[in-house]
């Protein structure tokens, strides 16, 4: 977990950086597609980064579909709402998400993270091949192997940051590096 | 009663909202998946392919499957295990299979993607760079 004051330094770091893409809204399917096509335009030096860039925004937005508590009445649906940011910092692009969760989803995603971010690329590896093996559960919304995914694209840990809402609701920002 | 005579599967790859692969299983055994795979509905459409996989192996005739795949999510991945079990199991039964796995040649992701398929299905993966 990061704290506040590591909250402000990112601030003030990506203060003269490029921001690509900023979004707080209803995520959906429209809306990822549309983000998904400026991704291509705008990262076109590096065919490799942009579809590691785009793999981990569709794996990452998926999760805020899946489990945002945060809804929306949209054009005539029910639709989750969280944020997403790509920001251009030179070497690499830093890649954001967050939305509302449950207090009691915090617990889950924390240990998830740890373990993950306790574990080399081979470990990863390994470990995404044993959820893929697991059959598909009745309603099962996605793979299940979504954040194990983004930490092997990305080869560093996942920045994760939880803060409490109320006594009810946490929000949770991740945060992505992914290299040029 | 006569059997149903196996006719091609072909589904134009589109990437619009989601992204469909482009399939072409003909029923001369020569299978191609192609593009890139993001679906609405991953489980019909994966289950779909198998369902046809499933027809044509039932002439007990060789398969030759290419994968030509820029991009898939997880989802497509559990998927694509899926179709690849299967050719296995198809294998093991003595039957002729070839599978292609053909990557960019500087797009490590998708080559160590196909690494992990072999290793979860000890099928013998021509991994083939372009």
């Amino acid at each position: 977990m990061i704290s506040d004051k590591k909250i402000l330094d990112r601030l003030v770091i990506i203060k003269d950086k490029r921001m690509l893409i900023s979004y707080k809204g209803p995520v959906t399917p429209e809306v990822m597609a549309t983000i998904t096509t400026d991704i291509q335009q705008k990262i076109t030096d590096n065919s490799k980064t942009c579809r590691r860039v785009m793999s981990v925004f569709i794996e990452l937005v998926q999760n805020i579909l899946y489990y945002s508590v945060e809804k929306i009445e949209y054009a005539g649906r029910t639709e989750s709402v969280g944020m997403l940011q790509i920001i251009d910092m030179n070497s690499y692009y830093l890649f954001t998400c967050g939305n509302t969760i449950t207090k009691a989803g915090t617990y889950s995603l924390l240990n998830t993270c740890s373990i993950i971010n306790n574990m080399n690329k081979l470990e990863l590896r390994k470990l995404k091949r044993q959820h893929r093996q697991q059959p598909v559960g009745k309603d099962s919304k996605g793979a299940g192997f979504g954040l194990v995914q983004v930490a092997i694209l990305s080869g560093y840990p996942l920045d994760i940051y939880i803060h409490d809402v109320n006594s009810e609701y946490s929000f949770y920002t991740l945060g992505v590096r992914i290299n040029k | 009663m006569e059997k149903t005579k196996l006719t091609d599967l072909e589904i134009t790859g589109e990437k619009g909202t989601f992204f469909v692969p482009h399939i072409r299983f003909e029923a001369s055994g020569q299978c191609l998946m192609e593009g890139e795979s993001y679906l609405e509905n991953t489980w019909e459409f994966y289950h779909h392919l198998l369902e046809w996989l499933k027809n044509y192996t039932e002439t007990c005739q060789p398969i030759v499957f290419d994968f030509k795949l820029t991009y898939f999510n997880t989802s497509s991945s559990k998927g694509i295990l899926e179709i690849l079990q299967f050719l296995k199991e198809y294998e093991d039964k003595g039957y002729e299979l070839t599978v292609n796995w053909y990557y960019p040649e500087d797009d490590e992701d998708i080559l160590e993607e196909a690494e992990d398929f072999i290793e979860d299905t000890q099928l013998n993966i021509h991994l083939i760079a372009y």
